[in-house]
């Protein structure tokens, strides 16, 4: 299991073989000055530290950690190793002077501590230097990866230079170190990420880059060749000595340096928070243009981003409702404050009819008083159409100080987004309760057209012509034909009051009485009586209907009818017209005997070529683009004038006049006209 | 299509309704609001001049049989004044004389409920 994992695994391996190997080599060569020994010694720790590197790398990738983390760790680490010095120091004393002084000697107690204490610092350095690589790596606007690979080879350099050229010449190792000293300053300038951070990460930036270096600077402290410390590293290998103490000074120079650009970078830093801010509720701003479907949702997001952009206390915003404003969606702020500076703004002080953000300023106002936060400075800002106002963003900030020029900029320019965004939500709520509507008078037009007779019946001896043009919105029209019964023809037309869906129900409805009673009764005055009886069990009062029924007895050339509250009926003979309009209340009005009591029923005798003329007050009430009514004389004339036609061409010269007059005007009510002549002798 | 619009005059415990414009089946709630404002405070003697009304409709005319019996129930009455002969003509049409009492001027409407 653990040889599985350590061959899945194979710096971890290397490592503790190193780590072994370097026990080993101390255990029965320790102390020697042979110079194969001291360089081999260098060799392995050069190994174990490259091998911890690698994994200590591959963890940080792995976890994702944030720079502000790594450099929390390296403070941390380096609290750790000094730590680790004093406790050595304080109980390991005598330890490491027995390992000194008897280093010849096979001490395994020993060895194995300062093993131990060797991995630790061995540790730590490789930590610390992978996380100052990762810094190198990152955000670099020059990318130039030679100067750290050559800081890697000088390092190296000057630490195996001092085992190899010990004996003659140290200045060799010292011109190294003294190279890669250069190079450690050199990439440890143009400090770039940084600038990324926020104000707050900025300030704990700071703070940790202080505790580095001073860790980094009393750690390099201890590590001058007198010190137990450094006796115990060089026991092992001069090269992993001289290497932490150059790591060391990477971390103080890095870590310095890192102290004065983080200050630098502080006064700035709220501007560039906010200018970051900005740039991102742009990208929102083009969001919200999407975000339509639910206006409760819009109005939040826009005042929510209303002081995101400003860095306000309170936002809210206003819209026109006629002559009124409503505000819409606060934030923050109590309604009766907002009310108050509502009425300030938009009704008095000077901030009313603006074509761009403004700012006022509270103090010295009355308004200032009358609140109950605070309240000092406001952003008002224009919501506007092409064509006109809509209403106003506002945003309010407490704390005494006014806002600024660029921040009512920034106002105005997200006004005209969210103005955009509320005048799509408006239009496709608009559309959408349009088409709510439209699909109801769908069903409405299409349950009338079904209620109506498909075709006129086909008399021997009488032409019938009916004609039926609905209103848009259904006005409630309906006629019918009874020919059932032999030698009879019979008919209704009537108009229900009210338009639409309902109109359309109270059609049905009355048709089918109508339907039924004309087959049991057959005097006009009794079916509209019965009619009148049954509706007053359902009919809503203010649905009332109106209608004639009439009735030819195709044998006695009779005519008979009643009206109730219906348009009078027409008759003309030999070109002259007579109107006949009996007394006659609407069905639905009147539910007591004065309904029978005031309905009259006239009988008239055809004679051949008698036309009988039937309607409903959409074409009287047709209107003209000045809203003129088509009128009684006008439809009388033109009747007249075309009684000598037959019956289609009649009714065809009627609606041409209607619609000459109204002129394309839109028509308000269903026009129904039934035009029947007698062809009998 | 056109607009439409109410005035009330209080005249002692007699309400006085003004119409002006065109009532139909769209401006109709305008109406309907109004009535149910009086009834609401318990105003049941309601005179209505339809002087300025240039046109009514039968969805208008179905305003005043929608309150005309919980008015009358409670012992007052709507009385119509003023009336051009176009829109007489339609009340006329419809039987509407029978149901309500409609009087020349506001003033004889008026009297008629202090009789």
């Amino acid at each position: 299991m653990y040889l599985y994992r350590l061959h899945k695994n194979i710096h971890l391996t290397i490592s503790l073989l190193s780590l072994l190997l370097l026990f080993a080599v101390i255990t029965f060569w320790g102390g020697s000055n042979s110079k194969l020994i001291l360089f081999t010694q260098d060799i392995v720790t050069l190994i174990l530290l490259f091998s911890l590197t690698v994994q200590i790398k591959e963890y940080i990738r792995k976890n994702k950690i944030s720079f502000l983390s790594l450099t929390f760790a390296v403070a941390s680490l380096l609290g750790i190793l000094l730590m680790t010095i004093w406790f050595a120091q304080m109980f390991m004393d005598q330890l490491i002077q027995k390992l000194n002084s008897e280093i010849s000697i096979f001490s395994f107690t020993s060895n194995l501590i300062g093993t131990v204490y060797l991995f630790l610092f061995a540790f730590g350095t490789a930590a610390v230097f992978v996380v100052l690589k990762e810094f190198y790596f990152s955000r670099r606007t020059k990318f130039n990866p030679i100067y750290f690979r050559l800081l890697i080879i000088f390092g190296i350099l000057s630490a195996v230079s001092f085992t190899l050229f010990k004996d003659f010449n140290e200045s060799i190792s010292i011109g190294f170190m003294v190279v890669t000293i250069l190079l450690i300053i050199q990439n440890s300038l143009g400090i770039s990420w940084i600038a990324f951070l926020t104000k707050r990460e900025k300030y704990k930036l700071l703070i940790i880059s202080v505790v580095i270096t001073i860790l980094a600077s009393v750690l390099i402290g201890y590590t001058s060749s007198e010190t137990l410390h450094a006796k115990t590293l060089m026991t092992y290998s001069i090269g992993f000595y001289k290497l932490s103490v150059l790591v060391l000074t990477y971390a103080i120079i890095y870590f310095g340096v890192l102290l004065f650009t983080v200050l630098f970078h502080l006064p700035t830093a709220e501007a560039f928070d906010r200018k970051a801010e900005e740039v991102s509720s742009l990208h929102l701003f083009s969001s919200l243009i999407n975000q339509v479907l639910d206006f409760d949702e819009l109005a939040d997001t826009i005042t929510d981003l209303t002081r995101k952009v400003s860095g306000a206390d309170a936002s809210w915003f206003v819209l026109k409702n006629n002559s009124d404003f409503h505000t819409i969606s606060q934030k923050n702020i109590s309604a009766n404050d907002v009310d108050a500076i509502n009425n300030y703004l938009l009704h008095s002080g000077d901030c009313k009819s603006l074509n761009k953000a403004k700012i006022c300023s509270l103090e010295k106002t009355i308004v200032k008083n009358s609140l109950s936060e605070q309240f000092s400075s406001v952003i008002i800002a224009p919501l506007r159409t092409q064509s006109e106002i809509k209403g106003y963003l506002i945003a309010a900030r407490k704390s005494g100080l006014l806002f600024f020029e660029d921040e009512a900029k920034a106002i105005n320019a997200f006004s005209d987004y969210a103005s955009i965004a509320l005048e799509n939500s408006r239009l496709l709520k608009e559309s959408i309760e349009k088409e709510r509507l439209e699909k109801e008078l769908d069903v409405a037009r299409e349950m009338q057209k079904k209620l109506l007779p498909a075709s006129d019946p086909d008399l021997k001896e009488i032409q019938i012509c009916s004609v039926f043009i609905p209103a848009f919105e259904v006005g409630g029209d309906f006629y019918d034909f009874y020919t059932d019964k032999k030698e009879e023809f019979s008919f209704v037309i009537g108009d229900v009051a009210g338009k639409g869906i309902s109109a359309a129900f109270v059609m049905a409805e009355v048709k089918g009485i109508f339907e039924s009673l004309t087959k049991i009764l057959s005097s006009p005055k009794e079916i509209l009586f019965k009619a009148n009886q049954i509706l007053a069990r359902t009919l809503h009062r203010k649905n009332f209907v109106s209608a004639l029924y009439g009735k030819i007895n195709i044998a006695r050339s009779e005519f008979e009818f009643a009206r109730a509250g219906h348009c009078p009926a027409i008759l003309i003979r030999d070109g002259e017209l007579f109107t006949y309009q009996p007394k006659g209340l609407a069905l639905g009005l009147d539910f007591t005997e004065s309904f029978s009591d005031n309905l009259e029923e006239v009988k008239i005798t055809l004679e051949k070529n008698d036309t009988l003329i039937f309607y409903t007050d959409g074409i009287t009430e047709s209107k003209n683009k000045f809203n003129e009514d088509f009128g009684e004389s006008r439809f009388i004339d033109a009747i007249k004038t075309h009684s000598h036609k037959n019956v289609n061409q009649i009714a065809q010269e009627i609606i041409s006049q209607i619609s000459l007059f109204t002129n394309d005007s839109t028509q308000y009510d269903d026009i129904t006209l039934l035009i029947l002549r007698w062809n009998k002798n | 299509m056109a607009e439409f619009n109410t005035t009330l005059k209080e005249q002692g415990d007699i309400s006085v309704i003004k119409l002006k414009g065109f009532l139909d089946a769209h401006t109709a709630p305008v109406l309907e609001s109004k009535f149910d404002e009086l009834i609401k405070k318990n105003k049941y003697k309601i005179v209505v001049d339809f002087q300025d009304l240039a046109y009514i409709s039968s969805a208008g005319l179905g305003v005043f049989m929608a309150y005309i019996e919980k008015v009358r129930e409670n012992q007052g009455d709507i009385k119509l004044a003023s009336m051009s002969d176009k829109v007489y003509n339609i009340f006329d049409l419809l039987g509407f004389p029978l149901l309500y009492e409609i009087f020349k001027t506001e003033e004889e409407a008026i009297k008629k409920f202090s009789e």
